[in-house]
């Protein structure tokens, strides 16, 4: 199971662990939705336990963090420290936005 | 086209790089200074490698690695190319070929001698405190006296490091790349493919996310991201195109090189207002208008909401490297051509095919109907049907060039297997031939040419000997000739020795002791495991390959011929038909049976003469305006009784290849196109039958084989005139 949606009555947590590529990715955008159905004001993303990625997982960070917006819900991230591999694949992808706001602390 | 598709296509892709890679060397071999042959190897290795990563290749990728940065030292003038660098690199192909064939027992056994030879060249590139700084071309034979004070291994040749002008060839690209949304499903890895492309320089890559749906109407897997790049890079735009090469038919793809100098050849750094404008993103009318507010112009125009902020990322990152580019280098390269697998073209050849077929019995039903109207729409389809035929035919014919380009490569390794010097000379390579053909080509001409190296060209030292210079010459050459195609590969070797061809055939039993017919001996060597050779090599004189020559050709319907002369040397020529598939034929009826004589071989077709026929059967010759032509009874030949003698028959005059004959038919049906059918084993023995074809009325009819038939009446003449002497 590449991901775990943690219940709390505020604050929905997705923790990733292992691999986020296209193999996995959709179980990860099921678990995504969950987390949003679920209705809290927050949900966060722990990406502590992140493997190897791709672009799918980026492109569904955008999506959740678009559709957390638009319902003025706000998305934290975290576990993703600045010098993370992920960090660097993201840019070079052209894609660091998706982890705008991830902190290195869990 | 899922993954596997995209994988098989990669696959071929890579056979061709790696052949064109082979080819190039020996070039580069002749002319060790050529750098745009050192560039081409270079950029073909890069394809293979990064490629390779995108579709799983990992130990391919891994290997091809080490092979580029050994070019790329070469590119940079830091080592000379050398006989032993070629030689490597030879090696190495054919173990990348082994890993790309997944043979790769036989890549692991060769991987690890070639890379640490590899990485001892390499060390010979480090740049040596007192080396000379000489232009890179330098890889004659004062450049290889100098490996050795330079105390580089054997043959190696450090010189100069850098190119101090490359700074200058620097060119900005600007990619929009946008993929279709099943890019990935097809095992493409979009993270390989930026990395190859950040190989070639620096990168900016802004992704535009305005197309990715929020959550409950995205499809996880597909994508909806596209991108602008930017890439500043010494490399030409057919470099950074042909990193798109597996994607491009799945993607939108732009790549436009951007002006780095004005027309006085001074950086040209456009404001980022004309780029954004240049770009499509914004109206030029809004320039002016953003400009008076002082702030810098692109928060401005952010801020205005007139441009995104990917684009406008991308804008400023175009600008910075722009600054930084120095020198314009016109490389565009359009590619006009798709690549469409083989199994997809054959399919379409068979549908035409049957299209012909059934076009035949559709004119034929108009002809019995006897409706004008339906006749008119049946010629309409005819005509279509010959131009459709056409237009599919000549798709799949090929420059026999695809055929040639391993020959330099076999006579180089059999040069060095046999301590000869051979030189190869190539001509024809544009004339086209089927690619069915082509392919099936590939092994008579190699054995041919083995047999050429090995027995055809003496050692230098009995050339010399003989007057002849130390490097023998194989030369093929390809030529059209009406609806054939002809390969000849000659030597200027030592003949064919015929009275010891005759020998080893007496004592096989194959001939008798009292042949002397030349032709009959030459024919000798295409007997199965026919061999004149006093010992074997590992090159030839098992006896085993000429007799696969013959067979292959006349699986093509193709014929062998041979011409020598003792001390001279030997050709051999193929003779080949264009296609296999189609062709227009004049239909005969002979004893009931109908015969098809191919359309471009018949002059005329003329009436039983009364007179002027000497005789019947193939002893029987007719006096045409003054030529005597000999006759062929069909009857005979096929045995089929010998018919009604009251009966008009009818001669069809043929020419083949300077031979004329006369066929003797009960009746010329008329013109038809024929689709020719495979043959079952059983039938393909008949030698003077080429295939079969169905007719309109789904009928069978006999294809002639015309050459054979004329070989066959010039065997009787021979013999008859053995008999009457």
């Amino acid at each position: 199971m590449p991901v775990t949606l943690i219940n709390d009555t505020t604050i929905q947590t997705l923790l990733v662990v292992g691999p986020a590529t296209v193999a996995e990715i959709d179980e990860l955008g099921d678990a995504f939705r969950s987390a949003v159905a679920s209705g809290a004001p927050t949900v966060r993303v722990d990406l502590s336990g992140l493997g190897k990625l791709d672009v799918t997982f980026l492109q569904l960070l955008v999506s959740l963090r678009a559709t957390l917006a638009r319902a003025g819900r706000s998305l934290s991230c975290l576990g993703l420290g600045p010098d993370h591999p992920a960090r660097r694949q993201a840019a070079a992808l052209g894609l660091s936005a998706a982890f705008d706001g991830c902190g290195g602390q869990r | 086209m899922n993954f596997e598709d995209n994988k098989g296509l990669f696959v071929e892709e890579a056979r061709e790089l790696l052949e064109s890679i082979e080819s190039r060397l020996l070039e580069l071999e002749q002319a060790p200074g050529d750098e745009a042959i050192i560039d081409d190897v270079f950029r073909s290795l890069h394809t293979v490698k990064g490629s390779g990563a995108m579709f799983g290749f990992e130990e391919m990728t891994a290997f091809a690695h080490g092979l580029e940065s050994l070019f790329d030292d070469v590119r940079k003038g830091r080592l000379g190319v050398t006989g032993e660098i070629v030689g490597l690199t030879l090696e190495s192909v054919d173990c990348l070929s082994s890993l790309l064939e997944g043979r790769d027992d036989e890549a692991a056994r060769a991987r690890g001698s070639i890379e640490s030879r590899l990485e001892a060249v390499r060390r010979g590139a480090e740049p040596a405190p007192e080396a000379d700084a000489k232009p890179p071309a330098a890889a004659g034979s004062s450049a290889t006296d100098k490996a050795g004070t330079a105390g580089g291994s054997k043959g190696i040749v450090p010189i100069a490091a850098d190119d101090p002008s490359e700074a200058g060839l620097t060119n900005v690209y600007r990619i929009r790349f946008r993929p279709d949304a099943d890019l990935l499903g097809r095992g493409v890895k979009l993270e390989n493919l930026f990395s190859e492309l950040a190989e070639l320089g620096t990168v900016v890559a802004v992704a535009d996310a305005s197309r990715v749906p929020e959550l409950d109407a995205l499809e996880p897997s597909s994508l909806y991201l596209s991108w602008i790049l930017t890439l500043s890079t010494t490399a030409s735009e057919a470099d950074v195109s042909s990193v798109f090469m597996f994607v491009e038919d799945y993607a939108e793809l732009k790549i436009e090189r951007l002006p780095v100098v004005d027309a006085e050849g001074k950086p040209a750094v456009p404001p980022i207002g004309e780029l954004l404008a240049a770009r499509g993103a914004l109206e030029r009318d809004s320039i002016d208008e953003i400009r008076g507010r002082q702030k810098p112009f692109g928060e401005l125009a952010l801020e205005a909401g007139k441009v995104s902020k990917p684009e406008l990322e991308a804008a400023l990152a175009e600008q910075r490297m722009a600054k930084a580019a120095g020198q314009e280098r016109e490389n565009k390269k359009e590619s006009a051509s798709i690549r469409v697998r083989k199994e997809k073209l054959d399919y379409l050849v068979d549908a035409v095919g049957e299209l012909v077929i059934l076009q035949a019995r559709l004119r034929q039903a108009a002809t019995e109907a006897g409706l004008d109207e339906f006749s008119g729409i049946a010629e309409d389809l005819s005509r279509l049907t010959d131009e459709l035929r056409d237009a599919t035919m000549n798709i799949r014919m090929v420059p026999l060039d695809e055929s040639f380009s391993g020959f330099p490569r076999l006579v180089h390794d059999l040069a060095a297997q046999l301590g000869k010097e051979l030189n190869l000379t190539l001509r024809g390579g544009a004339t086209e031939l089927d690619k069915n053909i082509i392919e099936s080509l590939k092994d008579p001409l190699v054995h041919i040419i083995r047999n050429s190296a090995d027995h055809g060209v003496e050692s230098p030292e009995e050339r010399e000997r003989a007057g002849k210079p130390r490097a023998g010459t194989i030369t093929i050459e390809a030529r059209q000739q009406g609806s054939r195609v002809e390969i000849e590969i000659a030597d200027d070797g030592a003949g064919l020795d015929l009275e010891r061809v005759r020998e080893r055939g007496v004592e096989r039993g194959l001939i008798d002791a009292s042949e002397r017919d030349p032709e009959r001996i030459k024919s000798l060597i295409f007997e199965p495991g026919f061999s004149t050779a006093r010992q074997t090599t590992g090159v030839s004189g098992r006896g085993v390959g000429m007799d696969v020559v013959r067979s292959n050709l006349r699986r093509l319907r193709g014929d062998v011929s041979i011409a020598t002369e003792r001390g001279r040397g030997t050709a051999i020529t193929l003779s080949i038909p264009l296609t296999l598939v189609i062709v227009d034929g004049l239909l005969v009826r002979v004893g009931g049976v109908h015969y098809v004589v191919n359309l471009s071989q018949v002059l005329e077709c003329v009436d039983e003469p009364a007179s002027g026929r000497a005789g019947r059967g193939a002893r029987g010759f007719i006096d045409l305006r003054g030529k005597t032509i000999p006759i062929v009874d069909l009857r005979e030949r096929f045995g089929l009784g010998r018919g009604d003698e009251r009966a008009d028959r009818r001669l069809v005059i043929i020419d083949d290849d300077g031979s004329v004959v006369a066929l003797w038919v009960d009746a010329v049906v008329g013109k038809q196109q024929v689709v020719i059918k495979p043959f079952t084993m059983d039938l393909r023995q008949i030698a003077s039958i080429a295939g079969a074809t169905v007719l309109g009325d789904g009928s069978v009819a006999l294809i002639l084989n015309s050459r054979e038939i004329i070989k066959t009446l010039r065997r009787d003449e021979r013999a008859q005139t053995k008999e009457c002497t």
